[in-house]
């Protein structure tokens, strides 16, 4: 732990540059994380009759919601973020077989 | 160790090999815990019509306790954003701040979700009731489990920042607690949708 170099350390300005989101670039996403909520829950009280319309509708939404999170807060769209991609999309990879095969056994 | 606040970069967290490892490995995680919550989504899916003996999601969930634990998490997880900003900018007041609002929040959410089991456990909807009980409690329980280890987590780094500073130590263990307190967020939004929402769509 003592042998930290800073001055070898990355190079600082190219990640500040890709750093601009900002406290109102913040603010939009989280509001825009309420609107998708909201929509999910007004679809299901006022259209929660038709299924098939519902089920993807919010379906739809929630995976909207997940790739703004993930892209704005949790940085995604910065540089230097391949790996951190590799790493979800394989694990998206791995279980999306398994959640479709759970439901096609149980369900069709 | 680097103890002087002249020489902390603007992003600590990324200012060391052992920091930047810290982050990709904490992906590497997330992607593995992306497989834990789609196996038990998996398995939800596949049992939660099984409500023999019991009641039906439908008569169980009520969406305004849903809809304000939804608010208090997506809260706690913009809160945890500003802390990460406050870090940038080396104002560890500000960090101790908004990490402290994303704790009391997190902490809400807990309550709630302790509430509602409490509820539901009277209602005669329990781990062994049915199958749909156990794939519902091992779902939102695992995440429910999360969000309390992540709340002590934070708690436990803030106490450390308050004692230390803010290093090229510190810096990198709150990126990476807001990275796993996103991570949270992120899986109530498919718990509230996959559960909650489509439960009350009904059969």
């Amino acid at each position: 732990m003592g042998n930290i170099n800073l001055e070898n350390a990355h190079p600082q300005p190219k990640i500040n540059k890709s750093h601009g989101i900002g406290v109102k670039g913040h603010l939009v996403a989280f509001a825009l994380s309420i609107v998708l909520t909201a929509l999910a829950f007004i679809g299901v009280i006022y259209f929660g009759d038709d299924r098939s319309f519902v089920i993807p509708y919010i379906i739809g939404l929630g995976i909207v919601q997940a790739l703004a999170q993930l892209f704005i807060w949790m940085h995604m769209s910065e540089k230097g973020h391949l790996f951190p991609l590799v790493g979800m999309v394989s694990g998206v990879v791995v279980i999306l077989p398994v959640i479709l095969m759970g439901l096609y056994l149980c369900w069709w | 160790m680097i103890h002087d606040h002249g020489v902390l970069p603007a992003e600590p967290e990324k200012a060391t090999l052992e920091g930047r490892n810290k982050v990709l490995g904490f992906w590497l995680f997330l992607g593995g815990e992306t497989v834990l919550f789609g196996s038990l989504f998996a398995t939800y899916l596949a049992l939660k019509e099984s409500f023999v003996g019991g009641p039906s999601p439908e008569e169980l969930f009520d969406l305004k306790i849903v809809a304000l634990a939804t608010i208090l998490l997506l809260t706690s997880s913009l809160t945890s954003v500003f802390g990460v900003m406050a870090m940038h900018k080396h104002n560890t007041k500000l960090m101790q701040l908004w990490f402290g609002i994303t704790v009391i929040l997190g902490a809400g959410f807990l309550g709630l979700e302790v509430y509602e089991f409490y509820h539901y456990y009277h209602e005669g909807h329990t781990l062994t009731s049915n199958a749909f009980g156990s794939a519902f409690y091992t779902l939102v329980g695992f995440h429910g489990g999360h969000v309390a280890f992540g709340v002590t987590w934070i708690a436990l780094l803030q106490a450390q920042l308050a004692k230390k500073g803010l290093t090229v130590v510190t810096a990198p263990k709150f990126y990476v607690a807001a990275l796993y307190w996103h991570f949270v967020d992120l899986v109530w939004v498919f718990i509230f949708t996959v559960v909650y929402l489509m439960g009350k769509v009904g059969a």
